[in-house]
Order: structure tokens, then sequence, then C-alpha cells
């Protein structure tokens, strides 16, 4: 009985895992005057501050702002361009993957 | 008095000011910054409600004149070029307090302050420039004019979350003081929140300044 549960179990939860990745999302955003670290913490804690944020990854080389969301469509593109416009910035361009995973 | 305040007022809004950008946080952030040259003492104490000003206290010591600044300040974000590789900066800074001196013939005299300058910077990641200016109408304690460049160059391109560096060289003309005009190198690193910055002017006068973002 035990080693059934097991492998019930061991079936499961890969799929559950998939299951969470399919309802999470990755939004890239390229980021117009982001040339400093100050500019990017600024970005960096506007979307810390949200709970269905996960994971933030700022690459000042691209220009690119990574937010895993843990819900697809968490915000629109409009609600984006806004918070990065409260941090004083502007978005050039905005590119989701939905279902993207965080490297863990 | 009265014609001190309008004075003040009208001085402020007719005259440029000094510049640091800094102050001006993103929408809800908070800034510490002090300042230390040849000259004088400075800690500002900042909020930012929207991204585009700030405002708080901005309080001074100058040291060879022995007189204090207190003031409330407001740093304006006039414009912000935010271009793909590059940014640059457009600001108004201006503040309303009170002046305090016992030096020489002063006796604990209080004077009304005002004082109004611009800032414009531009920066890439590999360079960095600016330019600021500041009136300062203090009454008889102080009537003068400040104004200052700087031209900068990173060594080596950081990532975000490396401690980055620049080498700078900041040029300032106070006219009418006993430095009338200073050449100071220094040295900027910064990282996350903390930026921080250490020189020495052609006259051996040491700078160091430090900012906080929260």
């Amino acid at each position: 009985m035990i080693r059934f549960i097991l492998v019930i179990c061991l079936v499961l939860l890969p799929l559950s895992h998939a299951a969470a990745a399919e309802t999470e999302e990755l939004v890239e955003m390229r980021i117009n005057g982001l040339v400093c670290d100050f500019c990017a913490r600024s970005i960096f804690k506007l979307f810390e501050e949200r709970e269905d944020v996960q994971k933030l990854d700022i690459n000042l080389s691209t220009k690119i702002v990574s937010v895993h969301f843990t819900e697809r469509d968490a915000l629109s593109d409009t609600e984006i361009r806004e918070i990065v416009q409260d941090a004083g910035y502007e978005v050039a361009s905005i590119e989701r993957k939905p279902g993207a995973g965080i490297d863990k | 008095m009265r014609s001190h305040i309008l004075a003040a007022l009208c001085f402020t809004l007719m005259l440029p000011a000094v510049v640091e950008a800094r102050p001006v946080s993103y929408a809800g952030g908070s800034t510490v910054m002090q300042k230390n040259n040849g000259h004088f003492y400075s800690l500002h104490l900042h909020y930012s409600p929207t991204a585009w000003y700030s405002t708080g206290y901005r309080g001074e010591f100058w040291r060879d004149e022995e007189f204090w600044l207190h003031s409330a300040a407001v740093n304006n974000l006039l414009k912000r070029w935010n271009n793909p590789n590059s940014q640059a900066n457009l600001y108004l800074r201006w503040g309303l307090g009170v002046a305090v001196s016992d030096f020489g013939h002063f006796d604990d005299e209080v004077e009304p302050l005002g004082y109004s300058g611009l800032a414009i910077d531009w920066e890439d990641r590999r360079f960095f420039t600016s330019y600021a200016f500041r009136g300062i109408y203090a009454g008889e304690i102080d009537r003068s004019f400040h104004q200052r460049a700087r031209v900068g160059v990173a060594p080596y391109i950081g990532e975000y979350g490396d401690i980055h560096t620049w080498i700078m060289l900041q040029a300032e003309h106070h006219p009418g003081s006993d430095t009338t005009f200073e050449l100071t190198p220094l040295l900027r690193f910064f990282r996350g929140d903390l930026l921080f910055e250490a020189g020495i002017s052609g006259d051996k006068e040491v700078l160091f300044n430090w900012v906080i973002r929260f």
C-alpha cells in the first residue's frame, strides 16, 4: 500500500509542477534609459513589492528587465508601462512568455 | 524683514541653482545624501512622491564664512530623455529657509534664505557629463553664485549588482570666494542603493560624498 502511494505521488508531483508552470508567465521588458544600478534598483523595487512577482532579473547590457509572475496576465501592458514610468523610465518593448519556468 | 522675504522669493524664481539630481528617486522612494568639500558640509533628507520631484530638508554649513543654511528643498525633474543606450536629465532645484551666522560682526543673525538653480546631466554606461549652477540669497549673510561641471569615464562596464566605478573630474567656480576656481579629481563607486565619492582638490581639500536610497 505504501509503495502504491509513493508511486502515485511520484506520478502526480511532476504533473502538479507542470500545472503550476502553465499558469506562470515570464515578461521581458526592454527599458529605455536603463544605464546604471540606481536606475535598475528603482524598477526592481517597484516590481519587487508585488506579491505576484516570483523573481526579477535585470540585464544592463541588453536593457532587459525579466519579471517572473505567478500568474499569466497578472499585469496588462499598460500597467507595466505605468510601473516603469513611476520609476522614471520608459518601456521600449514587452515580450510575454507564458509558462516559462524559473531556473531553480 | 518682509522685503527680505520678497527678495528671497524673487531670487528663487529668477535664479537657477546647483545640482545634485540624486534626491529625485522613484515614486515612494527616500534619499539621504551627505556632502563634504572644501566649502561646505551638507545633509539632504528627501522623499519622492513621484519620479518627477522630491522634497525634504537641506542643511548646509559653509566652513570659511561660518554660516548655516536650513531649507525646505524641492528638486523638480523638468525633463528626462530616456534613450535606448543613454539617459539625460534637466532638473530645477530650489529651496526656502533661513540662514544663521555668528561669524565676524554677525551675532547669531538670522536672515531669510532662498536659492535656486538648474542642473543637466547625460550619461551612458561608459561616459558621464554634468553641469549645474545655483544662486543663493541670504540677506546680509550671503549672496553668491556657484557653478560646477563634471566629466567621468567608467574604467569597466559593470552589470546589475556589481560595484560600479567612475573616474571623474570636477570643476567648480565660486565667484567671490577665496578659491574661485577649483579642480577635483575623484572616484565614484556605487552598488545598488549606495553611492560613495571621494577626491582631493588642487588645494588639497577633501571631497567626500555619499548617498543612500531606500
